[in-house]
């Protein structure tokens, strides 16, 4: 890696830690449309109804997870906020508190007892680079996990509607159980391609990210509808969407 | 359990410990006839009140007008003390090294759970008995010219009021008679 590869490093895995909103936004929409538009195609011979249904979910779906989204990450966000805040009260009314604790978790992390105090006191000379150095070794907040709520929300709402629209899109083009039968494929295919750019990104096996992501979605998919299923088997009269 | 040693016989203690560079064998035999104030510490290279290691070493010549030595100890190695006397700018009496913590223990002033040294200050007598004894919980520093004071007060061996300085009478004036 070159020198400016890892300066601008940073951005880049700050812009990575999206995949978390990315995936879920995805799976979600993907998950609960594929369900829902083969319910409502059991029960309809109109294509354009399947269409219009598939899309209310879709933009609904979009926006209670972009604003469930938003909601924890500001959460999570004030959260960090105030144990930043406070980390650098402690700082500030007791330094050499703070001191001791950098030393120490240094020092347990290999470093000798004698090493530790000499980086802490150069650490020292300038207040700031003392505080962001005991924020994120100290009490682990490091910059690159703080949230951002708005671009967490974007994403995951972008990705939701991605995810959706996958399975809607055979029935603009086909008919019936045609295209239902398309509409999973593609909905299985994007799983394992949306799997491998996961182990593309994490250095993994491509294809067995693919599988085990594919496994995982449609395995919990499959267990839900299962439950569904028994459920209706003992009540009977129950109906449970398949979404 | 330190307690239970005051007016007893000091355990004995045979340490490597280094003054101004240079490493020797302390003792308690070798101290035999003077007063020492063995100075417990939990560790060198700390944020946390290095300043009583100082503190002692600027008020060793006063101890030592008093025919006492200060020895320091804590479980670090000769080499940790070795670059923190010199971190500190010189200190002007042995750092020992318990880094067996034998010593420690056997005074009870071991912290089991860190295996640090509490923060203990034991004077002993010219006759090798425990004659004063102080141990405070990790974060409050000693007072070096408190322990001057008792020293000096245990050295009259007379009764000495509460807050007796140096100069003040000894004894209870009112039992005259």
């Amino acid at each position: 890696m070159s020198l400016q590869a890892i300066e601008t490093k940073r951005e880049v895995i700050e812009s990575r830690a999206r995949i978390r909103e990315l995936v879920f936004g995805i799976q979600d929409g993907l998950i609960s449309t594929v369900g829902l538009l083969a319910g409502v195609q059991g029960a309809t011979e109109s294509a354009t109804v399947v269409i219009i249904t598939g899309l209310t979910a879709m933009f609904s779906g979009a926006i209670s997870m972009a604003a469930g989204s938003y909601l924890s990450s500001n959460a999570q966000k004030e959260i960090f906020d105030k144990e930043l805040r406070e980390a650098e009260i402690l700082a500030e009314k007791e330094p050499y508190l703070a001191a001791e604790g950098l030393l120490k978790s240094l020092s347990q992390e290999g470093l000798s007892r004698e090493q530790s105090y000499g980086v802490v006191k150069q650490l020292l000379r300038q207040e700031q680079v003392f505080l962001r150095t005991f924020q994120e070794k100290v009490f682990g907040l490091g910059s690159a996990e703080i949230n951002q709520p708005l671009k967490a929300a974007m994403v995951m709402g972008a990705s939701f509607i991605a995810g959706a629209l996958i399975p809607i899109v055979p029935y603009f083009a086909l008919q019936g159980i045609n295209a239902l039968y398309f509409s999973i494929l593609l909905s299985a295919l994007t799983l394992f391609v949306v799997g491998l750019f996961k182990g593309y990104l994490a250095a993994k096996s491509p294809i067995l990210s693919g599988i085990q992501f594919f496994a995982v979605a449609v395995g919990a998919a499959g267990l839900g509808y299962l439950i569904g299923l028994v459920v209706q088997y003992f009540f009977p009269g129950i109906t449970i969407p398949a979404g | 359990m330190s307690m239970v040693m005051l007016g007893k016989k000091a355990p004995g203690f045979s340490l490597k410990g280094v003054l101004q560079g240079r490493v020797s064998d302390y003792s308690l035999e070798s101290y035999k006839g003077k007063w020492l104030v063995l100075f417990f510490y939990p560790a060198d290279f700390t944020f946390i009140c290095p300043t009583e290691v100082t503190g002692f070493s600027k008020f060793a010549s006063e101890f030592r007008a008093e025919q006492a030595e200060i020895l320091g100890v804590s479980v670090d190695s000769i080499d940790s003390h070795r670059k923190w006397a010199e971190e500190l700018g010189g200190v002007e009496y042995p750092l020992l090294s318990d880094e067996n913590k034998e010593v420690s223990r056997a005074y009870g002033v071991l912290d089991e759970q860190e295996g640090v040294c509490l923060r203990a200050t034991v004077v002993i007598n010219a006759a090798g008995e425990v004659s004063y004894l102080v141990v405070s919980h990790t974060n409050v520093g000693r007072s070096v010219e408190e322990t001057l004071r008792v020293l000096k007060a245990l050295r009259t061996e007379r009764l000495c009021p509460s807050d007796w300085k140096p100069g003040e009478p000894t004894g209870d004036l009112k039992l005259k008679y």
